[in-house]
């Protein structure tokens, strides 16, 4: 069986989400989510001019493909109704499995990042402020872990897990408790909800998958170049490798993304970076937690890293908006527009 | 909504109050309900419950527009009766929850899409009631079967595709063309806000096909479809295929419904319609194996 595979090759923004609505237009059963969690934010146009910024679900939903959520990705059940009320609206019902070892991230997770990343000040690691790391901190003590599996099994321990989250863990972590009844109730309703929203499965019963990458390959947690401004989880190969060998896959064709230049949003070095520069970009726009996205040219190590990471397997080079900057390196996919339909082979 | 059970016997009772009295007197509204009116209604829900734990969303909307208005008396005191009662008794699906709509002409009617609630039970009689028979439409050959796609995409969520995969049904009922498409005023007119852009019909059927599997039924004795049948016949079925269902008689649209619930549901269209007929026979047979695969994680 084959498996396509998405990977943004540098900093995230490269155009992950394109190029998988693009590969589920051709035929896909499944776009599996192999890491990160609802920080992500890849967008899709339909050449009908619907658009969507993908966060919790796989860049396949407007071609009503499903998503699977392996056990690498963190959900987050709050920014999952808020992304899926937004997705109904436009007429949209996306169908959504995931595996019983996700984590699952609490508003207090959330809470405690934006507090933390608020007080770093200038020091700011160019957090999201969605939990996504708090949530794996949490979650190495097994007492507070929280799984889709406790969810659907009926999430007995969850309300004294919170309680005992809001109060001692918080304390632990930033020197304050949360006293937050309400928020406690509204959560549990949420995540009662949530299990019955999302459903079991494995990557075994996944046909025809579509691997969607988060994020980026210079992002990835051990690329100690540039610590601490990276995210918790492996952007490359290797969550893919481990997923493809429990479901039996050995036909792999991988996907590397960049855009024909540099882009990086929130906090941390860009190698190269032109203040001068300056490219339009509707899903970017500054936020309090990353500021302002910022442009370099596109750097030499290109190739080099995806070939690193690709560990022998038959890859692709994709660059995308070469509309708004011609590219400066062959690759074998280009991409002069928003839609599936800008891109070419 | 959805909660409680259907109570034969009380839509019995109701039904002899209304007996002999015309559609203008069973429904005595003058204007669109509160109750009915679409606009800032964010989403109608059909849930499971302890009564209804594998409930089936239904929702039939009918055409009231000027040839039409008999048509929904004929449904609400025999028609939806015997659409329960067959559903329930017949158990072709499990624990329906019913939805109705009423359609006018988006281009010209004050109320062109009237809503009800999901109702298990003899409530949704009560809500019959509210309807505003508008006697609308105008010079154009269609009217806004397209209204209730678009509700039902966009402001309807059920627990039978978000618990099981398994969409509900949608039927709208009428005699005149299938529209071409919804402009942004219209609605804005019918739901309070305005969306990006005008939506063609093709676009909204895709939409509510969805989380619904979609008909629509042809009022063969109906003033336009009298005098225009091959005309209304093929933009249907150009539009929506072999899912357009023709009803040569509408005091049978209780049956005609029940039965291409039950054709879609794996019953053969003798078994399911044998018993009303060979008119209803032959309406529901073509819809026979033509059921999409419902949720999986691959195809």
């Amino acid at each position: 069986m084959r498996a396509r595979i998405v990977i943004g090759a540098n900093f995230g923004d490269e155009g992950k989400g394109l190029m998988t609505d693009h590969l589920c237009a051709q035929g896909a059963g499944v776009v599996v989510r192999f890491n990160g969690g609802a920080q992500a934010g890849h967008t899709v146009v339909t050449p009908d001019g619907d658009r969507h910024i993908f966060r919790h679900f796989g860049s396949g939903t407007l071609l009503e493909i499903p998503t699977f959520l392996s056990q690498f990705f963190v959900c987050n059940p709050i920014l999952f109704f808020t992304e899926r009320d937004q997705l109904i609206a436009m007429g949209y019902h996306p169908v959504v499995f995931a595996h019983p070892e996700c984590l699952i991230t609490t508003f207090v997770d959330m809470l405690i990042n934006q507090f933390k990343e608020t007080k770093r000040g200038k020091t700011r690691h160019g957090s999201c402020g969605i939990g996504f790391h708090e949530t794996i901190i949490r979650s190495k003590i097994d007492e507070l872990k929280i799984t889709m599996g406790d969810l659907w099994n009926g999430g007995d321990h969850l309300e004294s897990q919170l309680a005992e989250i809001c109060d001692k863990y918080a304390r632990f972590r930033i020197g304050e408790k949360f006293d937050e009844p309400k928020a406690c109730e509204v959560f549990l309703d949420c995540c009662k909800h949530f299990a019955e929203c999302v459903h079991p499965a494995g990557i075994g019963q996944c046909k025809d998958p579509v691997f969607e990458g988060a994020q980026g390959l210079l992002l990835d947690q051990n690329n100690k170049e540039f610590h601490p401004h990276l995210t918790h989880s492996n952007t490359g190969m290797e969550n893919v490798e481990v997923l493809c060998a429990q479901a039996g896959i050995t036909e792999k064709e991988i996907y590397y993304v960049s855009r024909s230049y540099l882009t990086r949003h929130g906090a941390g070095p860009l190698p190269g970076e032109d203040v001068t520069l300056s490219y339009e970009d509707e899903t970017n726009h500054p936020t309090t937690f990353q500021g302002a996205i910022r442009f370099a040219p596109l750097d030499g190590g290109l190739r080099t890293r995806c070939g690193l990471d690709a560990r022998g397997n038959s890859y692709k080079l994709v660059i995308t908006h070469v509309d708004q900057c011609p590219a400066k390196l062959d690759s074998e996919i280009t991409s002069h527009g928003p839609t599936r339909n800008d891109v070419e082979e | 909504m959805g909660s409680g059970k259907f109570d034969a016997g009380a839509y019995r009772a109701y039904a002899n109050t209304t007996k002999g009295k015309s559609a203008d007197e069973v429904y005595t509204s003058r204007s669109i309900d509160k109750d009915l009116d679409p606009k800032g209604v964010k989403l109608r829900e059909s849930r499971d419950s302890t009564d209804n734990p594998n409930s089936t969303p239904i929702i039939v909307a009918i055409d009231v527009t000027g040839s039409m208005g008999m048509i929904a008396d004929a449904l609400a005191r025999k028609g939806l009766g015997t659409l329960f009662t067959e559903l329930l008794e017949g158990k072709a699906v499990s624990d329906p929850h019913v939805m109705f709509m009423a359609i006018g002409d988006a281009a010209c009617d004050q109320a062109p899409i009237q809503v009800s609630q999901f109702e298990a039970d003899n409530r949704i009689v009560e809500q019959l009631t509210k309807i505003w028979i508008e006697h609308g439409g105008g010079g154009n050959d269609s009217e806004s079967y397209n209204l209730p796609w678009y509700f039902s995409a966009r402001h309807t969520e059920h627990d039978s595709f978000v618990k099981r995969g398994k969409r509900g049904y949608l039927f709208t009922v009428g005699d005149e063309c299938a529209p071409s498409d919804l402009t942004e005023e219209q609605i804005k007119k019918c739901l309070g806000y305005k969306p990006n852009s005008s939506l063609d019909s093709a676009i909204l059927l895709r939409d509510a096909q969805r989380t619904y599997d979609v008909y629509h039924v042809v009022v063969e004795e109906g003033d336009y479809a009298r005098s225009h049948l091959d005309r209304v016949v093929k933009t249907w079925s150009d539009l929506i295929g072999q899912h357009l269902i023709r009803m040569k008689d509408h005091t049978k649209l209780a049956e005609t419904i029940v039965s291409a619930i039950a054709v879609a549901e794996g019953h053969s269209a003798e078994k399911a319609a044998g018993k009303f007929g060979l008119d209803v026979v032959s309406s529901v047979k073509h819809l026979a194996g033509g059921k999409r695969p419902q949720l999986s994680l691959g195809k």
